[in-house]
């Protein structure tokens, strides 16, 4: 089982990176600059080991993984090598967690990357009071969010490409997921103080750890339901319909 | 081990209101290529749908390779290999690469893997193309690089459907001989599905003839010749007149007698002897040079078998 994962998610990421197939070489350069070079760097020493910039990573699993795991199946069927791959021994949950592994280690790949060059461009920018690096707890905090935003991105990607007929259409519905699932964030600057000011007080009241967790502890039930549900809608048959 | 590849009983599916495969019965022996014939829309994919488990039946069961298909597809899948309609190669990979991934799919070792790879890609005129992605690679290249796919891990049994669609004539024909030639050499079964008659007659040891879902014939290509129960006879000479044809057609055992560019081309139920033909054009002041009887073609067989069948109806 897991050699087949192993064998899926290898092809996946060969497509991904050595080939260049859905971004160019020129594109991960550009994803470097900025978020290992250029944002990090632009609050200055102080931001950078406060762990600031950190905040940047967020946005970086759905920004990476989105536009990659959509197709992942719609692209199979899109190009006609869905049934094919469906007509060999590879079992459904090899084939299911192989491309939503895939997925998630391009996007975290490419985050390690992001955070190591900014680290060696911090160092390099403002190593004169010796070795600068983000503050260790925010770093595994941030990595270990960064893993499940990215479970979540692509999660909900498989989910969509299953049913996809194209992958345009799988990244043009996973857009408008990705839209409502952060809409809370859009929503929040026009809530009036009045309302949240409650909340406030509690978040401060409340352990920092705690809250951290908790919301770790609720991205990762939502990638195990959505998970859960990709498994269920994976039906050899229905695909090859669709 | 059974000498039944695929044993197929009263098989059906249906997509709504239309029976795309209707009570199927039919064995493909061991060993053998087995050409599934038929014209678009006759069910022939639904069958090697159904016949991998990625298609449920509406009725009817198949033993393939001895397993279930309803709840053994696994098994099959493991133990086959497939081109299906599209040839499903990851077009950004390199040639070398789709059959790697194959490999590490069933499971090869590296070592077998790249000695297969060398093996099917040098038979097939590859090898020197190897590090090329798909996309640069002809139509008739990339059919033969799915046939070595389909191939790569030494299935005992290949599904191949409609292999040399949209093939130029020469292509056509050069993958016709890979397939026949790569067949020989490693025994496999082949349930060939195709329209194509010339290709049928060249691969298959066995046909089965289905149209609008249903199986109208099954056997030997000269089994369902002499079941179609007619020759033609060509006829080359000169001074052949209307007079000759109408006494050619007051001959009971005379189909059908047209003249065409000087030939006779006369067509006969069943064996009937030709020497009396031959006699009465010669009576008539008909001079012969040339009496060639031919077999009826895979496309004659397939013909009547659909006239009868619209008769039937």
């Amino acid at each position: 089982m897991f050699a087949d994962i192993w064998t899926v998610l290898r092809k996946e990421l060969t497509e991904y990176v050595v080939q260049g197939g859905i971004r160019g070489k020129r594109g991960y350069l550009i994803y470097i600059l900025v978020f290992g070079v250029f944002l990090p760097l632009q609050g200055g020493e102080e931001v950078f080991r406060s762990g600031m910039p950190l905040l940047f990573l967020a946005w970086m699993p759905f920004l990476l993984v989105s536009s990659i795991v959509a197709d992942s199946f719609a692209g199979e069927r899109e190009r006609h090598t869905l049934e094919t791959l469906l007509a060999t021994r590879l079992s459904d949950q090899a084939i299911l967690f192989g491309k939503i592994l895939a997925a998630a280690f391009y996007g975290m790949g490419i985050i390690l990357i992001c955070l190591l060059t900014s680290i060696i461009a911090a160092n390099v920018a403002f190593g004169g009071n010796g070795f600068v690096i983000y503050p260790p707890l925010a770093l595994i905090g941030a990595l270990i969010g960064c893993l499940l935003a990215a479970g979540l991105a692509a999660g909900i990607g498989v989910l969509v490409s299953l049913r996809a007929s194209t992958a345009r259409q799988a990244q043009q519905t996973m857009s408008i997921a990705i839209l409502v699932l952060l809409l809370p964030f859009y929503i929040l600057p026009f809530v009036p103080p009045g309302m949240l000011t409650p909340i406030a007080v509690m978040l401060e009241k409340a352990n920092v750890m705690v809250v951290v967790s908790g919301l770790g502890c609720g991205l990762l039930l939502l990638d195990i339901v959505l998970i859960l549900i990709a498994r269920m809608r994976f039906k050899r048959e229905q695909m090859i319909l669709d | 081990m059974s000498e039944i590849a695929i044993r197929i009983e009263s098989l059906s599916r249906s997509f709504g209101t239309i029976k795309a495969v209707d009570n199927l019965t039919l064995d493909v022996p061991r060993g053998t290529v087995f050409g599934f014939l038929g014209p678009n829309g006759a069910g022939k994919t639904t069958t090697i749908r159904m016949l991998l488990g990625l298609l449920a039946p509406t009725a009817g069961t198949a033993m393939v390779l001895g397993f279930d298909i309803h709840n053994q597809s696994g098994a099959i899948r493991e133990r086959s290999g497939a081109l299906l309609e599209h040839n499903g190669l990851y077009e950004r990979l390199t040639a070398e690469d789709n059959l790697d991934y194959h490999g590490r799919i069933y499971r090869m070792s590296k070592g077998s893997r790249q000695a297969r790879i060398k093996e099917l890609l040098t038979h097939l005129d590859l090898w020197e193309r190897r590090c090329e992605i798909v996309k640069d690679l002809s139509r008739g290249m990339r059919q033969k690089l799915a046939v070595a796919r389909a191939l790569m891990h030494r299935p005992s049994l290949i599904f191949l459907d409609e292999p040399s669609s949209g093939l130029d004539p020469v292509a056509a024909a050069s993958l016709r001989d890979d397939i026949a030639s790569l067949v020989q050499q490693e025994g496999v079964t082949v349930f060939l599905n195709t329209h194509n008659l010339p290709e049928a007659e060249k691969l298959c040891a066995q046909v089965g003839v289905i149209r609008a879902g249903k199986l109208l014939a099954v056997g030997h290509p000269d089994t369902l010749r002499a079941r179609s129960g007619r020759n033609r006879v060509t006829i080359s000479g000169h001074d052949f007149d209307n007079n000759i044809l109408t006494l050619l057609h007051e001959r009971a055992e005379v189909v059908r007698a047209e003249l065409i560019n000087s030939h006779l081309e006369i067509e006969l139920i069943g064996d009937s002897a030709v020497s009396p033909l031959v006699s009465l054009i010669v009576g008539a002041g008909g001079q012969i040079e040339e009496v060639r009887k031919d077999k009826a073609s895979l496309e004659d067989v397939f013909l009547s078998l659909v006239q009868e069948e619209q008769e039937g109806e």
